[in-house]
């Protein structure tokens, strides 16, 4: 038996497959190509339990973030695609702001 | 120029840099941008990363320059000294090193396999007999010269500088103290724009923008009833670098998102915690000022520092032709001390990233404004005062034969 989320954020895990993402391009590029009502739920869904998502993390060591468990870091993976999607939803209420065009920009880090 | 308005507080500092428009020759004239290579560029000590890129004895790394039409290796020798060659072997001047970074040996050219040490001495060269007789201590590597502040590499491809790098930085030089030795890299960017390199300087030096072009992103962050036009709180401007400060508004709420940022990590956001403020150097936020948001560094001609609440924003700019630039952009933090600094950290790359689009948004449209022809100035506000300056240093640099 396998888990995709530790067992407190069971109720998360529909929002794995789309949202679990190892990297900012990725994670970008997902927000960008995504549907703003997707956006908005997996938003509404998250932030309620940000805080305890940070709690959960915060009890293992920085240092070995790499070796976290496959539940845990698609936890990680996801608290970082809530940052990645907020101002979506908190400021400008679409995927995306009208910023420089995506093929000028390539996000190296 | 007439009368002085009440509120023109740096037309009256600053009564040199006039009030007229400003042309926009500079920024669409090939024949200027070739002045700019060879007067500034070619003169001017130019950053070109940071010390940790090469690290070890052996590291390199290769940064092409287009500006300068040449590709720089950067190597760290077993003295543990950096040094810079142009990154073209002497023999029939291929580039050794492929752009990237790396560890190496020996600096070996692939095509004829000519061997240099890390300090550009020539140590081998394949059936040597072959050449009539030569020097090969005369086909050293092509050196040029090299210094670093606080962890920034910076070269100078002119053969004798006219300043040292501490003259040429002059009041910025003492004033860091080492702040950069507690920042990791955590983001990094790079972007490629049609516009002349001076308007993506511009556009990252004054904050008259914000509160139309950031509406939606920075909200009332900065714009508040203390400061509705957001103006900067300070402009220092020096012989050719300058420092502003830029206000927060004191009233703002936090979203929800940067509220959990906040609360989870080393990236505070506006403003500043007034634990964090005393622990800035003395130059940024001189004022110590509680409304702080960020400075604004820019070391002439093409490095920007950001440093803000727990991040510093770096961003260099390379011009690549008249009406064409290539950005770097690095976001530095704290070295993380938990996974929920990670996680606030996060929120900051993002958001420096999507703020930066914003305003790089503008500068293509900006360029081909200059470009029709439609007006040959452009009307400046007293907050812009940092344009007229930087525009006035490349013109003042240009003037020396």
């Amino acid at each position: 038996m396998t888990t995709l989320l530790p067992v407190k954020f069971d109720d998360l895990s529909p929002f794995v497959g789309e949202w679990a993402i190892p990297t900012r391009s990725k994670r970008f590029k997902k927000r960008v190509t995504s549907e703003f009502s997707g956006i908005q739920k997996f938003y509404e869904a998250i932030l309620p339990r940000m805080e305890d998502i940070v709690g959960h993390l915060n009890t293992f060591p920085v240092a070995e973030v790499e070796a976290l468990s496959s539940e845990n870091k698609n936890l990680l993976y996801m608290a970082f695609s809530f940052m990645e999607v907020a101002a979506s939803v908190e400021c400008w209420n679409a995927p995306d702001n009208e910023g420089l065009e995506l093929d000028k920009v390539t996000i190296l880090l | 120029m007439g009368v002085i308005k009440q509120d023109m507080k740096y037309l009256r500092r600053y009564p040199d840099l006039g009030s007229a428009p400003l042309s926009v020759d500079d920024c669409v004239s090939p024949e200027y941008f070739e002045l700019e290579r060879q007067r500034v560029f070619k003169r001017s000590w130019l950053c070109i990363g940071r010390v940790e890129q090469a690290a070890q004895p052996g590291d390199y790394f290769v940064q092409d320059i287009e500006v300068l039409r040449t590709s720089i290796l950067v190597v760290r020798g077993k003295d543990n000294k950096l040094r810079a060659f142009h990154n073209f072997c002497t023999h029939r001047l291929n580039k050794i090193m492929k752009p990237g970074a790396g560890q190496c040996k020996a600096l070996v050219c692939q095509f004829h396999g000519w061997t240099f040490d890390y300090e550009g001495r020539l140590l081998h060269v394949d059936n040597e007999e072959l050449f009539p007789a030569f020097e090969k201590e005369a086909r050293s590597l092509h050196a040029i010269h090299l210094d670093t502040w606080e962890g920034f590499v910076f070269i100078n491809v002119a053969e004798e500088p006219s300043d040292t790098l501490q003259e040429w930085l002059g009041p910025l030089y003492d004033e860091f103290g080492g702040y950069f030795d507690h920042f990791a890299l955590s983001g990094q960017l790079s972007v490629s724009m049609n516009c002349n390199w001076k308007l993506s300087v511009d556009s990252q030096t004054e904050a008259y923008h914000a509160p139309s072009l950031h509406r939606r992103t920075l909200k009332d962050a900065f714009a508040g009833p203390k400061n509705p036009n957001c103006l900067l709180n300070r402009v220092e401007l020096y012989e050719r670098h300058k420092a502003m400060s830029v206000y927060s508004n004191p009233e703002y709420k936090p979203t929800p998102a940067e509220w959990v940022a906040g609360s989870s990590g080393s990236v505070a956001l506006y403003p500043a915690t007034s634990q964090l403020l005393d622990t800035l150097p003395s130059i940024v936020n001189p004022e110590r000022n509680p409304d702080w948001a960020f400075d604004i560094v820019f070391v002439f001609p093409n490095l920007l520092l950001g440093p803000a609440s727990g991040s510093c924003l770096v961003q260099w700019f390379w011009p690549t032709a008249v009406g064409k630039t290539r950005m770097e952009v690095r976001n530095y933090t704290y070295t993380p001390r938990t996974i929920g600094d990670l996680i606030s950290q996060e929120y900051m790359n993002v958001h420096l990233r999507d703020v930066i689009r914003e305003d790089f948004s503008t500068l293509e449209g900006t360029q081909e404004g200059m470009d029709s022809g439609v007006q040959s100035s452009i009307l400046l506000c007293d907050e812009e005062v940092t344009l007229r300056h930087t525009h006035r240093v490349v013109e003042e640099m240009i003037k020396i034969l």
